[in-house]
């Protein structure tokens, strides 16, 4: 795969070990290309959480290879040192809730990310306010989240996750909260920003509002997962 | 000492509130040699000008501050504890948005750093609120302490301190918070 994009072969995840060993991931493989959204779709303890962790960076996979764009992060162990640091500038992240920081204001809240990552206080500002603009909530950039609807705040945090202009973003549940149309709403976002920005981007969901929009979609059952095409609807 | 024994009579006999009588010595007069004359005429407790003055300084104010400084202790104790308490709540209750922080890429000594800054915040607003309210309060009592500026200050560094000890137990939860939780159920 050139260029950004993950591509994931073979990533198993086992917890704790001898007769109490469970295998929550068995074989898992996917391609998510520059540009995508996909969606990763499963019932309850089928694994996706545990494989959102680990694409995360989080926990350790017991074995396989995820490759970020060109550069392999793990390969039977981890080939990147620092991985907060992976996580801060290579992976964004979308919540089911915004989990915005609460005494910082909007425009803040996006820059954080690219401050901690060391770009200057104005140059980061700058970058966040763009982001708001791109995701049309830039006349709150001065709120507080407080007094940002549920729907701004959603698009805060998914200019949050873009901060760093990663090449993947992680979106866990990020429409459960939100009624069907401000659910299409975010998932046309997710698309808009996925095609801008050349990021790619996995939904982990249960909606049944939004699983219909996508072109692909993985199914992961006890810890394997099966590629197939969506509908690929338009909203 | 002429007429003193019968002032002593007058007063006591005339109040019951009377427990002291003040003499006031002629210019030239030997304080020692009176108070001596006094304590072997009359069978009375004297005490000159300069022992009155040392069981005031020693004793009774030396025993009040000692007494207001153990309250201070206590006080700062317990409002230690207090803080502790408040900014583990406010801690506890930000549990997700701490995982989420950590998740992101933010380091340890940033959040320890935010937390620290809550804590000598909440620390900075009492102190203001308190020395506001005891300023304006003051004058309604009968009996105040006198804060000077060195006092105040000295005041605030304490409360600051006493505020980032307090917050040691929030950062130690905070630090412990796996970003794990920021991810699924």
């Amino acid at each position: 795969m050139a260029g950004y994009g993950i591509h994931i072969e073979g990533l198993s995840k086992r917890y704790g070990s001898g007769d109490t060993a469970v295998l929550a991931l068995k074989d898992v493989n996917m391609r998510v290309a520059p540009g995508e959204v996909v969606g990763l779709i499963g019932p309850s303890g089928s694994g996706k959480s545990t494989l959102l962790k680990c694409l995360g960076a989080v926990i350790d996979p017991t074995t396989g290879r995820m490759t970020l764009g060109d550069e392999v992060i793990f390969d039977g162990g981890w080939k990147v040192r620092d991985l907060r640091a992976l996580r801060r500038d290579k992976i964004g992240f979308v919540f089911q809730a915004p989990y915005l920081i609460p005494f910082l204001d909007v425009i803040d809240n996006v820059a954080l990310l690219p401050m901690l990552a060391g770009v200057p206080n104005g140059q980061a500002r700058e970058r966040a306010l763009e982001l708001l603009t791109a995701l049309d909530v830039q006349h709150r950039a001065q709120a507080m989240p407080t007094q940002l609807s549920g729907g701004e705040q959603q698009r805060v945090a998914i200019a949050r996750g873009l901060g760093n202009r990663p090449p993947v973003i992680l979106a866990d549940e990020p429409t459960a909260p939100l009624d069907s149309e401000r659910a299409l709403a975010g998932v046309r976002i997710l698309n808009e920003m996925a095609r801008q920005y050349q990021t790619a981007i996995i939904v982990v969901t249960h909606d049944e509002k939004i699983i219909p929009t996508f072109k692909r979609l993985y199914h992961i059952r006890d810890g394997v997962t099966h590629e197939e095409a969506g509908e690929g609807r338009s909203f | 000492m002429p007429g003193l024994l019968d002032a002593v009579n007058a007063a006591q006999s005339a109040s019951t509130s009377v427990n002291a009588v003040l003499v006031r010595l002629t210019p030239g007069a030997n304080a020692d040699a009176v108070a001596r004359d006094i304590e072997h005429s009359l069978r009375f407790t004297v005490h000159t000008r300069a022992q009155m003055q040392e069981i005031l300084v020693s004793k009774l104010i030396a025993t009040s501050a000692k007494q207001i400084g153990m309250f201070l202790v206590i006080l700062a104790i317990v409002s230690a504890a207090i803080a502790a308490f408040i900014i583990y709540t406010l801690t506890m209750d930000k549990i997700r948005e701490i995982a989420v922080l950590k998740l992101i890429g933010t380091r340890n000594r940033t959040i320890a750093a935010m937390i620290l800054q809550q804590a000598l915040a909440l620390g900075a607003i009492g102190f203001a609120v308190g020395k506001i309210s005891a300023t304006w309060s003051a004058p309604i009592f009968p009996k105040y302490v006198l804060l000077v500026p060195q006092d105040s200050m000295a005041g605030f560094l304490a409360v600051m301190g006493i505020c980032a000890l307090a917050s040691i137990v929030a950062i130690r939860v905070a630090l412990r918070i796996d970003p794990a939780e920021a991810i699924g159920g």
